[in-house]
C-alpha cells in the first residue's frame, strides 16, 4: 500500500460501499475516452507519475503517431482520475499529512496527461472546442503551474477555429510562461484578427486592465492597430525623413514612436526589434527592452535556420 | 395489435411484447413532451392498476404520475437494464427530482442515471443516450463534481449532434455554455453560447418549442454574460438591446 492511502471502510457501510463503488464502475464506464477502466478495486497500487507517462507518449508519437500518444495520455489520465473520484467518494482517505495531499498531486498530474492528451488530439485535427472541454474538465487552470500552459492552448485552439481575437483576449490576460514566444504569438494573432476584421473588439480589449504583460510593451504595440491606419507607400518614406530627423535631434520619444509602429506594420525581423530593444533602454524602459531584444533573438533564431 | 394514427414507436414496445406478464400500459405525454430534455419518449408506462384507480373526471397530477411511474421501475428493474427501464428513470430523474434522491441523496440519483445509461449503451439509441448525458451531467453538476459533469455534457452535446435531436443538442450548449462561464472561461462560454444560439434558430416553432424558448432566452443571457467579462462590452451592450 502506498503511504498517503488507507482504506476508509470504517466510515462507510457495506451499501454505501457498494454505492460508491458502483458509481464509479459507472463513470469509468460512461466517461471514459479510452477503454474503460475498472481497474480500481482497493487502494493497493496507486503510482502517480506524469512526466513519465508524458514521455512515453513522446516515444509513441514518434514511432506510431499521435493517435496512439494520445490514447496513451488518456487511458494514464482515466486511471488517475478514477484515484481522483475514489478519494471524493471517500473509498480512500488522504492521509499523506502533506501540503495538498494526494488529492492535489492526482489533481496536477491528471491536468497535465489531459493536456497532453489535447495536443495531440490537436495534430490529429480533432474539433477543438471538444479539446477544450476535455482541458476544462481536468481543471489545469485551477493550478497554478498549469494557468499558463492551458493559456496558450486554449488560445491555439480559438485560433484553430478561426477565432483570433479570443485567442488575443485569453492572452492578454494570462500569466506569461515565457515572455518573448508569448508577445510574438500574440502580436501574430492581433495581425490576423485585425486582418479578418476584429479591429473594433481590438480596440476594447485595450481597455481591458491589467494585461498580464507588465513592461506595457504588449499594449503599446497592439495599440497601433487601432490608433493608426496601415502606412502606405508614401508614409513609409515619409517616415524615413522624420526618422533622420528625430536621429539628428536625438529626439528619441519620437523614435520611438516610429519604432514600435514599424515593429507592428513592417515584415517582421530580427533588425526592427532590435533597434526597438535599443530605443526602449534610451528611453529608460529596461524591462520592455530586454522583451524586445528576447523577441529579437527569437526571430534571429528562425532567420538562422531559414537561411 | 391496431396503431393509431400518428403513432411513434417507442423503446417501450419492445419491452411491452416481451413482458406482458407486468400489465403496463403508455400514458401519452403529449407532443410537447420531448421539449423536456429528461424525457426521452412522448409517454411513460405505469401499471395498469394506475389507470383503473382513476375516478371518471379525476385530473392526474404530475406527483401522482411520477408515483405510478416509479411503481413502474420497481418491477421493470427485476429485467435488468433495458433501454426502457432507462427511458422510466430519466422520466422520473429529471421529472421529480426530489423522489430520485429520497433515502439516497445525489448520489443515489447519479446512480439511477448511469443505470439508465447502461440501458442505453450499445443499442443505437443516440438521442436517448445523448439525453441521459446531459442528466448525467446535471446530477454531477450539482455534486459539484464540474469536471466529470463537462465532460458528461460534452459527451451528451456530440451524441445529440450525431441525433440529430436539436432540441436536446441546445439544451447540452445551455448547460456547457452556463459551466465555462462559472469556470471563468469566458471565450469558450462565448463560442458555446453562440453555437447553441444558431441550433436555436433552425429549430421550428412548435409545441415543443415555442417562441421564446427558456433555453434560447439562456443562451442569449450567457453570451452577454461572456461577452461583458471578455470585455466586448458594445456587444453586450447591442445584445441586451435586442434580447
Amino acid at each position: 500500500m502506498p503511504p498517503g492511502l488507507l482504506p476508509e471502510q470504517m466510515a462507510h457501510s457495506d451499501d454505501r460501499r457498494q454505492e460508491a463503488l458502483a458509481i464509479l464502475g459507472g463513470l469509468a464506464v460512461t466517461l471514459a475516452d479510452g477503454p474503460p477502466d475498472n481497474s480500481f478495486r482497493e487502494p493497493e497500487s496507486l503510482q502517480i507519475n506524469a512526466e513519465s507517462a508524458l514521455a512515453g507518449a513522446w516515444d509513441t508519437a514518434m514511432r506510431e503517431g499521435p493517435a496512439s500518444a494520445r490514447r496513451l495520455l488518456l487511458e494514464e489520465r482515466d486511471r488517475l482520475t478514477q484515484w481522483r473520484r475514489a478519494v471524493t467518494l471517500g473509498l480512500v482517505r488522504d492521509d499523506s499529512g502533506g501540503p495538498g495531499g494526494i488529492s492535489d498531486a492526482l489533481r496536477a498530474r491528471t491536468a497535465a496527461l489531459a493536456l497532453g492528451a489535447a495536443y495531440y488530439g490537436l495534430d490529429l485535427e480533432m474539433p477543438p472546442g471538444q479539446l477544450m472541454t476535455e482541458v476544462a474538465a481536468a481543471g489545469y487552470g485551477q493550478i497554478e503551474d498549469g494557468v499558463a500552459a492551458e493559456a496558450m492552448f486554449l488560445a491555439k485552439s480559438h485560433e484553430r477555429l478561426g477565432r483570433p481575437e479570443l485567442a488575443v483576449s485569453i492572452l492578454i490576460r494570462s500569466p506569461i510562461a515565457e515572455p518573448a514566444a508569448h508577445l510574438r504569438y500574440l502580436l501574430n494573432l492581433v495581425r490576423v484578427a485585425y486582418a479578418e476584421g476584429h479591429g473594433p473588439r481590438l480596440a476594447e480589449l485595450l481597455r481591458v486592465d491589467p494585461w498580464s504583460d507588465d513592461t506595457g510593451l504588449a499594449r503599446s504595440l497592439v495599440a497601433r492597430f487601432v490608433t493608426e491606419r496601415p502606412p502606405t507607400q508614401a508614409d513609409l518614406q515619409a517616415r524615413a525623413v522624420v526618422r533622420g530627423q528625430a536621429m539628428n535631434t536625438q529626439n528619441w520619444p519620437a523614435l520611438r514612436q516610429l519604432v514600435l509602429s514599424d515593429v507592428m506594420w513592417l515584415e517582421e525581423t530580427s533588425t526592427l526589434w532590435m533597434a526597438l530593444a535599443g530605443i526602449l533602454n534610451m528611453t529608460s524602459a529596461p524591462a520592455a527592452a530586454s522583451l524586445a531584444q528576447g523577441v529579437a533573438d527569437l526571430i534571429a533564431r528562425d532567420e538562422t535556420g531559414t537561411r | 395489435m391496431t396503431v393509431p394514427p400518428g403513432y411513434q414507436p417507442s423503446v417501450y414496445d419492445e419491452y411491452l411484447r416481451a413482458r406482458d406478464e407486468d400489465q403496463f400500459v403508455a400514458f401519452r405525454l403529449g407532443p410537447e413532451a420531448l421539449g423536456q430534455v429528461y424525457l426521452t419518449e412522448d409517454c411513460v408506462l405505469v401499471p395498469a392498476s394506475f389507470l383503473a384507480r382513476l375516478r371518471p373526471g379525476e385530473p392526474v397530477t404530475w406527483d401522482r404520475l411520477m408515483a405510478a411511474v416509479w411503481d413502474a421501475i420497481e418491477r421493470m428493474s427485476r429485467h435488468g437494464a433495458t433501454p426502457a427501464l432507462g427511458a422510466q428513470i430519466l422520466a422520473v430523474v429529471g421529472g421529480d427530482p426530489q423522489r430520485a434522491e429520497a433515502g439516497g441523496g445525489p448520489a443515489q440519483r447519479l446512480t439511477f442515471v448511469l443505470t439508465a445509461l447502461d440501458g442505453f449503451r450499445g443499442r443505437n439509441l443516440p438521442r436517448h443516450e445523448g439525453r441521459a448525458y446531459l442528466q448525467l451531467g446535471d446530477a454531477l453538476t450539482d455534486m459539484r463534481w464540474t469536471g466529470d459533469a463537462m465532460r458528461a455534457y460534452e459527451r451528451g452535446r456530440a451524441t445529440l449532434e450525431r441525433a440529430g435531436d436539436d432540441l436536446a443538442l441546445r439544451a447540452a450548449y445551455v448547460r456547457l455554455s452556463i459551466l465555462m462561464n462559472s469556470v471563468g472561461r469566458f471565450e469558450h462560454a462565448l463560442l458555446l453560447a453562440e453555437s447553441g444560439l444558431r441550433v436555436s434558430q433552425r429549430l421550428p416553432v412548435t409545441p415543443a418549442n415555442p417562441p421564446q424558448a427558456p433555453d434560447g432566452q439562456v443562451l442569449r443571457q450567457e453570451r452577454i454574460r461572456a461577452l461583458t467579462s471578455i470585455g466586448f462590452t458594445d456587444e453586450a451592450r447591442t445584445a441586451l438591446g435586442t434580447q
